[in-house]
Parts: structure tokens; sequence; C-alpha cells
């Protein structure tokens, strides 16, 4: 097959990739964050991403933020990892190739990969694991490409690239065992060159001379922790990132990581998956060792390294070890095609292919449905639709207070990157003070029982809020922690004398009666909602909810854990509640008129029911 | 050392690695029984299936947002809700808590986190 067929095949896969990672794109920031707000406004900012700083990372990403000519920044982010992605997906099927996989294998391969759930699940948002996939591919294309033809061009090349490939994922440095024994065992005369061992050193230290962006760029780390713009700062921040957080398990919990990582391996590319690629491993070593040893060595560096950190969504880690592992699934395919046709030899080639086309295009589709239904993200709104609210309601010239660092870039990024509100003030730094000590205050932190909550480090700071502050809920967004609260030095009043309800309904549900409520168009995108409760004990706990149409809304607990506290410093909350708040109308419901229903859930012994009443409608323009 | 006699030692020495690594690693499986959890007696030893927090209660069933994304959770009287100090019930499971789930439809296993 010619290089030509090759390279139409790649791009086509890569196509299907992209369009399938754009149709389930998350349209804005995602929900929830993770580390997506912070290198999306990272991106765009020019600024410094969380430990390790990935500047490559956000180098693609700027460029991505100001030439994409579609959407917002945060889509075009977002758009990025599809994009690169669906490249890096392309790029495998020509790794395959020069693996000498044949077509259909390589294809498979390629396209196993692209459609497995956790590569996906980081093709739809502002993430590095896909564009460092994308990175990852060149880098063993050209060692691959070195090993076939061995121009010393492309190992220079592959040096390069590889230093780049550190500020998508330092941990890619860790393959450079794997690839040294490649080298060697490829042709272990290169250590008799000093001057391509020179060139190789120079190309690589070029690529990681990337990181010198972090001390010019200290400034702008908002992250809380050590900046860069030291020796001990900069260590601390790139090789030193995570320390903590690496080889964190004891031997002894090896049978528990391995179980751990065979039930990711297992929901990525099912059980027969597993069986056909560790086939694929005794195939590929019988036919070229040499090769078996790159994939090999760096799947198993992938497997000791990611299933050792301690580190929350632990699965993104793995992605760079499925590429070994999809190589070995065809190589598996193949024999197993060989061993077919050497079983019935007189079906003709012709029918034998488009059997076993049909067979690997079924198994596609079954990782796909999987893939498709696991990280469809299109209708992920909710944390735009919020930040689009947060910063239409708040008055002139108040005060925003974020959590700090790293969960407060939602923010920073509605109001410096969109440019929403500059006569807002907003405080996202751990040591942020009011710079406006009179204004009214507002912040979108998480609370708990009407105080706020999360580690000291990841909360607001400190003295951004007055001592024994209240959280008053004005805006609910389609998320429990997407809430905008008015801070008020003074207990909340749970039933104001002169309030009383548009509509009075005296519907008793099991736990609370609704003796009337209020929906008031607020503005585009919002509904005002005011409803009047009446409890039988002032100390019931009583969960509301609200869906829109279908649509489920927000559940809370009445009161907004204000009633609890209140209970515990202050008496008695009463039982009387009016809740009155905004409700965020989600930007991706179809236009037209959809009921806005209000539900209480009833706890029983081993379950619970929800009883929903309609109290107004809402209309989508 | 020859073409051949590398690709031979190559071989083996891949060989050897593939049985290290397939037959060490079910050996390993096969030890992985341990009798308590590390989050303590009342809970599964094996992998959860859902980490997230409670989001939205549903007619009978409630939606959890984890990482993969929001969840949707059923339970019914098989389900053992528990916290780590103790059973819980299912009034336990607030707004905002953050569930640790094994099984799926309905739950067989959660393990309620008070805080959100």
């Amino acid at each position: 097959m010619s290089r030509r067929l090759d390279a139409l095949i790649a791009i086509a896969i890569a196509a299907v990739c992209a369009a399938l990672y754009l149709v389930t794109l998350a349209p804005g920031l995602p929900y929830p964050s993770g580390d997506s707000h912070e290198l999306t406004t990272a991106a765009a900012t020019l600024g410094i991403a969380h430990r390790t700083g990935y500047p490559l990372y956000t180098w693609l990403g700027f460029l991505f933020a100001h030439l994409l000519p579609v959407g917002d920044v945060d889509y075009r982010v977002n758009a990025m990892s599809a994009l690169l992605g669906a490249a890096g997906v392309g790029g495998i099927y020509v790794l395959a190739r020069q693996l000498d996989l044949r077509p259909l294998a390589a294809a498979f391969a390629a396209l196993l990969f692209g459609l497995a759930r956790t590569f996906w699940s980081q093709t739809v948002i502002a993430e590095v694991y896909a564009v460092n996939l994308c990175v990852l591919t060149v880098v063993l294309n050209l060692l691959v490409a070195w090993s076939r033809r061995g121009s010393a061009r492309l190992l220079v090349g592959f040096a390069l690239v590889f230093g780049l490939s550190s500020g998508t994922h330092m941990s890619n440095l860790s393959l450079a065992p794997a690839y040294s024994l490649f080298i060697l065992l490829t042709d272990w005369r290169v250590l008799r060159r000093p001057r391509l061992i020179l060139a190789m050193l120079v190309a690589f230290l070029v690529g990681l001379a990337q990181f010198a962006w972090l001390p010019l760029r200290a400034a702008t780390v908002r992250f809380p922790n050590p900046t860069p713009d030291t020796v001990a700062g900069f260590l601390a921040y790139t090789v030193g990132a995570f320390a903590e957080s690496r080889f964190a398990f004891a031997l002894s919990a090896l049978p528990e990581r391995l179980a751990l990582y065979l039930s990711f391996l297992s929901a990525n590319f099912t059980p027969l998956g597993i069986a056909v690629g560790l086939l694929g491993m005794w195939v590929l070593l019988a036919r070229h060792p040499v090769r078996f040893w790159l994939l090999c060595a760096s799947f198993v560096t992938n497997l000791v390294v990611s299933s050792q950190l301690a580190v929350f969504g632990i699965d993104v880690h793995f992605i760079a070890g499925y590429v070994p592992w999809v190589l070995f699934v065809g190589f598996g395919v193949e024999a197993v095609g060989a061993t077919i046709r050497r079983l019935v030899p007189s079906v003709s080639p012709a029918l034998r292919t488009t059997t076993g086309a049909l067979v690997l295009a079924g198994a596609l589709l079954v990782v796909g449905r999987t893939g498709f239904a696991a990280n469809d993200r299109r209708t992920d709104t909710a944390e735009a639709d919020f930040q689009r609210d947060v910063f239409a309601m708040l008055p002139p010239d108040s005060q925003l207070v974020g959590a700090a660092g790293d969960f407060a870039q939602n923010l920073v990024y509605s109001h410096r990157v969109l440019g929403l509100r500059p006569d807002v003030a907003l405080i996202d730094t751990h040591d942020g003070v009011p710079t406006r000590p009179a204004a009214p205050r507002f912040t979108t932190a998480t609370t708990i029982d009407g105080h706020l909550t999360g580690a000291a480090r990841w909360s607001v700071a400190p003295k951004a809020l007055p001592d024994g502050a209240w959280f008053i809920p004005i805006l609910a967004g389609a998320r429990h922690d997407l809430v905008l609260w008015r801070v008020d030095t003074t207990p909340p009043v749970f039933a104001p004398a002169d309030a009383a309800p548009a509509v009075r309904s005296d519907h008793r549900f099991a736990d609370a009666t609704l003796e009337g409520s209020t929906v008031t168009p607020a503005a585009p995108g919002r509904v005002h909602l005011e409803t009047h409760w009446r409890l039988a004990r002032p100390d019931d706990a009583v969960v509301v909810s609200t869906r829109i149409g279908a649509q489920p809304i927000e559940s809370h607990e009445l009161g907004f854990g204000n009633r609890r506290r209140y209970a515990a410093e202050v008496g008695s909350p009463g039982t009387r509640v009016v809740e009155s708040f905004d409700l965020d109308v989600p930007s991706h419901l179809p236009p037209g008129r959809h009921p806005l229903a209000v539900g209480v859930t009833h706890f029983g012994d081993t379950g619970f029911t929800t009883e929903w009443l309609e109290v107004g409608h809402v209309d989508v323009g | 050392m020859s073409t051949s006699a590398e690709h031979r030692v190559l071989t083996i020495a891949g060989a050897l690695l593939l049985l290290v690594l397939q037959v060490g690693g079910a050996l390993l499986l096969l030890r992985e029984t341990p009798t308590t959890s590390m989050l303590g007696p009342r809970v599964p030893v094996e992998v959860p299936d859902i980490l997230g927090a409670v989001e939205f209660y549903g007619d009978d069933v409630f939606t959890v947002t984890s990482g993969d994304g929001l969840e949707q959770v059923r339970i019914d009287p098989s389900t053992v809700l528990t916290t780590l100090t103790g059973p819980a019930r299912p009034a336990d499971i607030r707004p905002g808590s953050g569930l640790v789930i094994w099984g799926r439809d309905p739950a067989r296993v959660i393990l309620v986190s008070t805080v959100p």
C-alpha cells in the first residue's frame, strides 16, 4: 500500500474522530472543572497553569484561543483537545503501519483507541491529555521512522519533540529509558557517534527550554504553591511537582493497584480487548523483538508510574500506556485472522476480509457506544450559564469573592478573559483582601450548613469575608455547588412578614406544605422563584428540588443550610420558610414554554420518592 | 553478537518479561483477597463503580456528579447504606454529599460522606 493511501486513511480516521469529538464537545467551561477552567484561562492569557506549568500546552491553547474562528475562548480551547486528540488517533494509525500492521488491523487499533471512553473523555474538554497524546504519537513516529530508515535527522527530530512533550505532560520523561533502550537495540553504534549524541542532547534541551517561560511569567501564578521564580521554587514547580503523590502505595497494595488498572483497561477495551492484547504481545515479540521492547517497556513504564500515583481521576494517567496496548491488540487481531485463514482456507480472501472488517466494526461499535454515552457533553452548559448569570446579577461596583487559586478560575475566566463586569472587584487569591470595604460582597464558594467548606488552602481568602458571615442564596445554578451567595453579617429572616405568594397552592407534600409561590421571568436565561413553605417542626430537614420540563435543575435542603446553622447559633428557625432566588435556565433547552416544577423528597427506611408540583412555566426564546 | 543471536536473546528476554508480567500479574490478582478494605470493614474491598457528589433527586433515583459526568443511582431495600462510623439511612444522603458507590442499578453499597 502506498504512503499516500496510508496518509489518506490516517486523515480519514482523524476526521471521523474529530467529528465525534466535536459533536460531543462541551460548549463552554465544563462542569465539574477539574483543571479545565484553569487551563483555559492560562491559555487565553498566556499565564502559567498549575504544576508542572505546561508551557507547550499553554502556547498551543493560546493559538487556538486566538486563531480558531469559532465560538468563545472556552469553546476553542475545548476544541483544541478534540482536534489535536483526533490528529493523535490518526498518528496511531501511521505508527501502526510503521510497525508493519496491515491497514485493517492498524485502523482498528487506532479507532479502538480513539473510541475508548477514557481518551474520549479528554477530547471534549480543555485538558492536557488529548494534546499530549498528539505530541506523543509524533515522538513515537519519529523514533520508529528512524529505526526503519536510519536517518540521523529523524533521531534529532525525535529528541526535540520528546523534549517539547514535557510541556504537555512531564510524565512523558519517564519514558526516556524505554526509548533509549529501543535506540540501543536498534543500532547501538549510535554510541560511537558523539556528534549525533550531542545534536540529540542539544535538541532535547531546546525542547526543555520552554520551561524558561515559568520564571518569566511567575507573577501570573495563582495556584497556592511555591512560585517558580527561584531555583528551589522552579524545581518544586517542575520536576518536584506532586512528589508526595508519586510511588505513594506500599508494595503490599500491588494486587489492588493491578486490579484497579485491569478494571480501567476492561472499561475501555472490554475483557475481549484485554485477551487479544495479551495475545498480541506474544505475536509482536515473535515478529519483531526490538519493537516489542519499545512498546512493552513503554507500557510497563506507564503502568508502574501511573498505578502508583495517589491522585484523583487516575484513569487519565494511563492514556499514554493505552497506545502500546491498542497496538498489541492490533497484532493480536492479525494473529486471530491468520489462524482463521489457516483453519478455513476454502473461504475466498474477499469474503474473509469483508467478514473480518464487519466483526471489527462491530467491536468498535460496542466500544464507541459506551464512549459516546459516557462523554456526550453537548448539554454541559451549567457552568457557562451560571457564570453568565452571576456577572449579570451583581450590583454595580460590588465585590465577588471566589475560592483561592485553581478553583476560582471560572470566575477569573469570565471576569478577565471575557471581560464581564470590569466594575466588579474579584478576589481570587489566597491573600486577597477587600479593596472596597463598604461595597456589597458576594461569593460562589461552597458552603455546608451555612458555613464555608473546603480545605483551607482551597477555600476563600481568610480576610476576604467578615467574621461570622452568613450566606444568603440569590442564584442557584444547575449543579449543587453553583450558588451565588450574598454575604451578610446578620442572620437571615426566614419568613419576612410582608412576603406573600402570587399563587396560593397549600399543597401538602409528605414532609412540608407549599403554601404558595411566585414565578417571574428575571432576565433572559433565568427565572425568579419564590416559594412559601410551612413545616411540621422547626428542625425538619426537607430536600427541595426544581426541574424545568424533564430537565433536572437543582436540589437543596430547604434554607440552603442556613436553618441548621441558625438553630445551632441563634435559636429556633421557626416553621415557616420563604425561599427567594433566581434559577438558571439551561441554555441548551429547546425554545418554547416549559413547565417549572418544585419537588419534595420523602425519605423512607429503605428508599425515597420525590413528589412534584407544577408552580409556573419558563419561556425559552 | 550476530544479528540472529541478538534476536534470540531479545526474544528469550521478552518471553521471560511477558511470563513475569502475565503469569505474575495473574498470581498477584489471585492474591488480591484482603479481608478488609482500606476504608474500613463496612465497605467492599473492590474498586467502586462511582465516586461523586449528590446532585439531584429524581422520582426514585438520584443523580451523582462524578469525574465521568452525571450518573443515575437507584437504591432499593437491598442497598447497604453506610458511613465510615456506622450504618446510614436514605435521609443521610443530602444534596452535595460525597458518595462512594459499589454496584449499579440498584446500588449494592453506598458509603456516605457527610461533607459535600
